[in-house]
Formats: C-alpha cells, structure tokens, sequence
C-alpha cells in the first residue's frame, strides 16, 4: 500500500512539475502570445474488443464517440487536457444474432510537450513530451448472468511524439499534425479471476480507495501495451478559430492470465475556439 | 529530414495494423470447443475437490467422442453429459437448440409441496399478493406467505405492509418450497426484517486462480436487523424443500440460527456456488458455480442445508388434499405458544 501512494505522488509530482516547468519557462511576454484553445469533437468509432475473462471471441462494432479538449499553444510549448467518450454496441463476428455488448468507454490525459526541433527548409515543428492518461472500459453482456458485467481501467505515464506542419492552401491556412504516444508505465486494475469485481472488492478492508489499489497491478511494457496515433487536419477559419478533421487509432492489451486487448479507429469532427 | 519523412512515413503505415496484432476468432471446431469448455472449468468451477471430481479422468471419458466433423447436436449432446457428471444445478451449456441440465438436486427426491392443494384447500382461492409475496392469515391465526421465486423483487414497505397485517397474529409461515431461486439480495432483505440483531451466517471464498486449491476469502454474509422499521417477534417457521434452490438455499443459511426461526420440511436443493457465465468459439453460453459458501461452522450448504424438522408429505396425504409439512408448521407455532 504504501509504495502505490508513492507511485500516485510520483505520478502527482510529475504532473503538476510539468505544469509549473510549462508555466515557469514561459516568460510575461510569451504568455501574452499563448494561444487557448476549448476543442470539441464527435465522430463515430470502429471498436475491437476481446476480453478472454469473458469470452475468446472478438467483437466489433461502430460507436458514437466525443472529445472534448482545453489545449494552450506557443511557438515552443504545447499542454492542456483531454477528455474522451465511446459508447455503443459490440457484437462477434458470428451468426449469434442475440450476443451483445454495452461497451462504454471514457478516458482523461493530461500532456506537456516542448519543441526539440524546428525544420528550417520546411515548416515542420517536432516535439516531445509526456502525458498522463487514466482510461476505463466498461462492458455489459447481454447474454451473461453475475458477470455480465466486466471492466479494465489503466492509469498510465506516457512518452510522446508530436509533429506539425502547417501549410496554405489558395492562401488558406491548414496544418497537418501527427501524435503518437506509448506508455512506459502502467497501473492496472480489472477483475478478479472469476468475478466481475476487483479482488480486493471480493473482502473488502472497508475503504474503496484502498480496496482499488490493493487489487491493481503495477506493470511495464510486457504486461500492458498501448500505442495511440492521432492524424488531424486543421483549417483556420476566422479569429484563429479553427476546425478539424481528426483520425486516430488506439490498440492496448492488458496481459495476464486472461489477456484484454482493443483496437480501435476514431473519424471526429470537431471546432477549436481561440480564447 | 530526409531520415524524419522515412520515420513519419513508416508510423503512418504500420499504425492502424490491428490484424497484425489481434489474433483471429479460434477455429470453430467442435474439438476446440470442447477444450475451452474443459479448460475454463477446470480453471474456475469451484466444486471439484468438495464433490471429488477427477476433472481430469472425465477429459479422457469424453474426448474421444469428439471428432472435427461431428454434428452441433452430437458435440452439444456429448458436452451435456460431460457437464452433468458436475452433478450442479448451476451448470448449464446453452444452444440455440437446447439448454443442458441437472436437475437431479430435486428430480430424485419426493416433492413435497402442491400450490394447487395450498390455494384450494388452505388458502381457499382468496389471499393478498403483495408484491410477489402471496398472503393470507389463516383459520388459526397464523400468517401465511407464499414466496414463489427469489428472482422477483420484494421490497421493505411490502414486509412492513405485512409485518402490520400480521403484528396480532401467532407466528407467521414463509414457504419457499419450489423456489428456485434469483437475486440474493432479496434473500438478504428479509432475512434482516426477521434479525433482531447483526451476526454473520456465512462466509464466501472465490475462485482466485487456475489452480486446485487457488481460492480467497470473500465477504463474509452479515445479517443486520434494519432500524426504525416494524420488527415481527412471534414465531417464524420457513417451509423448505428439495426444490429449494440457489437463493432459497442462502435464504435459509441467513435466517437459520435466528432464535425465533425454525425451518420445517426437507433439505434444501442447494446451490452454493455463485453461477458465473462463459462463451464458446461457437457462440453457445454456458455457466457454472465459482464460489463456495458454508455457513460459520464451516459446513459447504452447495449440497442443501437441512432442516430443523424434517418433514415429508406422504402419498395418502397428498392424496387426501392434505400438506402435511404446513400441518406441522402449523402445529409447531400452536405449540411454542
């Protein structure tokens, strides 16, 4: 219990270091050129979900999918949150009509990236950076009894890769950008072998709070891997607001005795407001 | 730049390569389906040691039966028969065609119980339903609740209704023979009506882990009376038979060792075990017991829990119109008077 509460107050150190170093670099003057941005956007979502606690078979399907994003921007500095949505169906590819199920799925980041190189024949913008992401899946089966519901939820310290190029079209503004991350560590939390609550939660020590740490795993790339692409294509349309096009893919895999593993594809709209 | 185009452009390309990473669907062979079935028992039905069931020995009596081309009806009659050697009433395969069974929990053993003599003969065709608790005070004083299935709701303003009704009355009697079972929560509900103080009844250990012996502890069944509600006093007798099942079975565990709580009729059915769910490569369900529950002496209640006073309704009797077991409940509460 108590190295967790190290972990969390690394994570919590980290984080809000990141914020104050983001801040504390950024002098009067460049702040007054910060850009800030509330995102919002929705689209739909393919899912791929196998969960061998529950079931070997592989279930797909389109959900609805929303983010909404508070982002502040300088020529050098990138960091802001992020919130995202998914909710639906999901069925297998099978000719069992009735097998369904509820997949919801919700996630908060919050990233810092600085500028490490600047392209001077085009303009492209390199960064790096680091995020902190805290996602959950939730999932019910429609054809299960005490354990249709199932879950996995990940608490997970990232490295980033972010790269930019605006561009103009007919004397339009445009940038193409392209993120990728993968974690480097992980905290983990699913159900117990056979359950549908965390272990801990089976006898539980009175306290949820120690009950979810207790029944959580620390884990590194071999138990918990995750690799998220992000493609956006923007336009500038009137006082630096801007619209967008997004495209992103996620594929994690929790592992273990019975391994979890989703993939999915995202296609979003979404507008940018300058504030 | 030349070299960060190449790695941008590689990214691109292998990004969005979920089939390169997630495997497909395991082949659906009627052989791979009887593995995962096997498999997934042997690593989580919780009851092998407690009924010592070699698990091992049944993998080689029914394997050879299995071939790649053998009909649906033949893998899903040949999977039935492995699942009914569990001898559980909470192990089913589900098909379109057919649901697989053991009901011998009550099959083999007498009945003991007619609705058609209770409503005809004790309840005369008039008695309150309330909620799902069907009820009426009888000739002698004595309150008479039916609960058919633990599966349909009951809530505290239905018991303070009838705790109400019946606060003149004698004793009251809660048959749950035929009950099959449902939510356990229901179970516990009543059972704290009836508790004038908090206690543990049980306690639970989970299937943790592949191995034999791979169990934890879970939370134990704490019983506690419900405050500032109407508490019923008077003699309880609980009806109980062969076909009483699953939550009836927990039903009885919880309220047994009430002071004021008698149980009158045959064992319990049982049903121990917390039934979790599972899907085959082929699309069928099945479900099977993962927990083990015995009460604070240790005793495993998945083969039923006795009754206090074991009483059968014989052939005459049944014959006559006449429910021996609720005659004797009637009589016991006439005589703790």
């Amino acid at each position: 219990m108590k190295f967790r509460i190290i972990i969390i107050l690394v994570l919590g150190f980290v984080f809000s270091s990141s914020w104050l170093i983001a801040n504390g670099q950024i002098t009067d003057e460049q702040k007054s050129r910060l850009n800030y941005y509330f995102e919002t956007s929705t689209g739909i979502s393919h899912f791929y979900l196998r969960d061998r606690a529950t079931s070997p078979l592989l279930y797909s399907g389109y959900n609805f999918a929303s983010q909404a994003k508070l982002s502040f921007l300088n020529e050098k500095i990138r960091h802001g949150a992020i919130l995202n949505f998914v909710y639906g169906s999901l069925n297998p590819n099978s000719k069992i009509s009735s097998a369904n199920l509820e997949n919801l799925y919700g996630e908060i980041g919050f990233y810092y990236f600085h500028r490490i190189r600047k392209f001077n024949e085009i303009p492209l913008n390199v960064f790096g950076g680091a995020s902190i992401n805290l996602n959950g899946g939730f999932r019910d089966h429609s054809r299960f009894t005490n354990n249709s519901f199932s879950f996995d939820q990940a608490n997970t310290l990232n490295v980033n890769v972010l790269a930019e190029y605006p561009f103009q079209v007919f004397g339009k503004n445009f940038m193409v950008s392209f993120r990728s991350f993968v974690p480097i560590y992980a905290f983990v939390v699913r159900p117990a072998f056979a359950s549908s609550r965390p272990s801990s939660f089976a006898n539980s020590s009175g306290s949820d709070i120690a009950d979810y740490f207790n029944s959580g795993f620390h884990a590194t790339v071999n138990k918990f891997f995750r690799w998220n692409n992000c493609f956006e294509l923007q336009y500038e349309i009137r006082n630096s607001n801007r619209i967008k096009l997004s495209y992103s893919w996620d594929y994690y895999k929790i592992g273990g005795q019975k391994t979890m593993e989703s993939a999915s594809h995202y296609l979003m709209f979404g507008t940018m407001f300058s504030f | 730049m030349k070299r960060v185009l190449i790695y941008i452009l590689t990214i691109i390309i292998i990004s969005s390569c979920e089939k390169a990473l997630i495997k497909p669907d395991p082949e659906n062979t009627p052989i791979n389906n009887f593995d995962y079935l096997w498999t997934d028992l042997y690593e989580r039905y919780s009851f092998f040691e407690y009924k010592e069931i070699n698990w091992s020995e049944i993998y080689l009596k029914y394997r050879p039966l299995i071939t790649n081309d053998i009909h649906d009806t033949t893998l899903f009659r040949v999977m039935s028969e492995m699942l009914y050697e569990l001898k559980d009433g909470h192990v089913n395969l589900s098909s379109p065609f057919d649901v697989s069974r053991n009901w011998e929990w009550y099959l083999g053993h007498p009945q003991n119980f007619s609705w058609e003599i209770i409503e005809r003969n004790y309840l005369n065709g008039e008695y309150r339903i309330t909620g799902a608790l069907r009820n009426k005070v009888l000739d002698e004083n004595i309150a008479y609740i039916y609960y058919p299935s633990f599966a349909n709701a009951v809530n505290n303003y239905h018991i303070s209704f009838l705790f109400n009704e019946f606060k003149d009355t004698e004793g009251i009697i809660i048959d749950i023979r035929n009950n099959g079972g449902g939510s356990l929560s229901n179970a516990k509900l009543i059972a704290s009506r009836l508790a004038l103080e908090k206690h543990t009844a049980g306690y639970s250990y989970v299937k943790s882990g592949p191995g034999k012996g791979d169990f934890v502890r879970g939370n134990d069944f704490i019983i506690e009376p419900v405050e500032d509600m109407i508490k019923y006093t008077q003699p309880v007798v609980v009806l109980t038979n062969r076909s009483s099942y699953s939550a009836s079975s927990f039903f009885v565990l919880f309220v047994k060792d009430l002071p004021n709580v008698t149980i009158i009729g045959d064992t319990t059915g049982g049903g121990g075990g917390l039934p979790i769910s599972g899907e085959l490569p082929n699309g069928w369900t099945y479900r099977f017991s993962s927990t083990i529950t015995t009460d604070i002496n240790g005793f495993n209640i998945e083969n039923g829990i006795p009754p206090h006073i074991k009483r059968d309704i014989s052939e005459s009797d049944r014959q006559s119109g006449v429910d021996s077991i609720l005659e004797e409940a009637i009589s016991f509460i006439k005589n703790k008077k």
